[in-house]
């Protein structure tokens, strides 16, 4: 079945990697942005690994609400772009992310630690990732616009998936084992 | 079948007990913090979350903590560290036991669980693991093998009754199965 694509006002996420964010006010936000080149994609952290903030997105941009941030390290990516998703790639560090569905140690399919990349990546950089909450699309306006799904979209609960293109996408949950990583408000296109 | 265990470093647990764990650094964890006492010194439910430093021991992460009364414990499999508890009264979410005969709610598939940081008394308040890494770090007993029913894969998990009548971890089975964290590896056959 053709991948199919849903709009980024459309999805909200659910966090379920460890710990708790720490809630910043917009003057708190790092230094440049979260794409600021002091801290993200660098090759040595200027965050712990995991650490998450959650901010408010004004309605300058996208959908008004809390989003939450996760600092990740890249494993060997396929090619990450803002608005890949990205999971779980290594078996000893739930921090190292890929965006290889092949490659990933988790589940293509119901996978429950999830980030979405908000720019491109360099392989053993760290960086910033979406991972809860509304698109962040006010404090990152490349996260606006179409994600990639498996077709399977309607409003209601959202898994991962291994999509017909082989990258990661979105989809319906669809069995027990699926976890449950966020919520659609609408099907996706066609 | 047969149980079967899963190394400490190869999952982490999510946490979906009430509320929202206040950030402790390391150096400013409770006193006495593994140890259990008579009269609760925090809130019933109150979480803690804190950095577990791989240098020390485990994996790089953030780890939560909750403050829980332990029930009636099962006579048959005392309550230790990496003792796997859930709900166990009818009246209160924080009190809990660890026997997958007695507990309220279902013992496959309960989404609130805790795990234990050291032997507890029946009727007393402890600190309990609830979400993220393991706390090897911070706590020492934690790190090790954690009992499974032999069915875990890389993926979600679920609580579980396992063959030798503890709770312990297993793949998810059943869309009432709530999924309580996600595993980094096999348990070992």
């Amino acid at each position: 079945m053709a991948d199919k694509t849903m709009d980024s006002l459309e999805v909200i996420l659910i966090d379920n990697w460890p710990g708790v964010a720490k809630l910043i006010g917009q003057d708190e936000i790092p230094v440049g942005g979260f794409t600021g080149s002091l801290h993200h994609n660098v090759a040595a952290p200027a965050y712990p690994k995991g650490e998450k903030l959650c901010v408010w997105n004004p309605s300058t941009l996208g959908a008004e609400g809390m989003s939450t941030m996760i600092y990740l390290l890249v494993g060997t990516q396929v090619s990450i772009a803002c608005r890949s998703l990205v999971t779980t790639g290594s078996a000893t560090d739930v921090y190292d992310v890929q965006d290889s569905p092949d490659a990933i140690i988790g589940p293509k399919d119901g996978g429950a630690l999830v980030a979405v990349a908000i720019s491109a990546m360099t392989d053993a950089y760290y960086g910033w990732f979406w991972c809860g909450g509304v698109a962040p699309e006010s404090l990152i306006p490349d996260l606006g616009g179409t994600y990639a799904t498996e077709s399977t979209v309607v409003a209601g609960l959202l898994g991962l998936s291994d999509l017909t293109a082989d990258a990661l996408g979105l989809a319906a949950v669809a069995a027990a084992t699926d976890a449950i990583i966020g919520f659609a408000l609408a099907a996706d296109d066609e | 079948m047969a149980d079967s265990t899963l190394d400490s470093e190869l999952f982490v647990l999510f946490d979906f007990w009430p509320g929202v764990a206040r950030h402790v650094s390391p150096a400013n964890m409770p006193a006495a913090f593994t140890t259990p006492v008579s009269t609760a010194v925090f809130g019933p439910g109150e979480k803690i979350c804190v950095w577990n430093d791989g240098d020390t021991a485990g994996e790089d992460g953030y780890a939560t903590f909750i403050y829980l009364l332990m029930g009636t414990q099962n006579s048959a499999v005392a309550v230790a560290a990496k003792t796997f508890c859930a709900p166990a009264s009818a009246t209160t979410p924080f009190t809990i036991g660890n026997n997958p005969d007695a507990d309220i709610l279902v013992h496959t598939g309960s989404p609130l669980v805790a795990v234990a940081l050291s032997a507890v008394t029946n009727a007393y308040w402890a600190w309990y693991w609830c979400g993220g890494v393991c706390p090897e770090a911070v706590v020492s007993g934690l790190g090790g093998n954690y009992v499974t029913d032999n069915t875990v894969a890389i993926g979600p998990m679920s609580l579980t009754n396992c063959a030798g009548d503890f709770m312990g971890l297993g793949v998810t089975g059943a869309t009432t199965e709530a999924i309580i964290g996600m595993s980094l590896s096999l348990d070992v056959a």
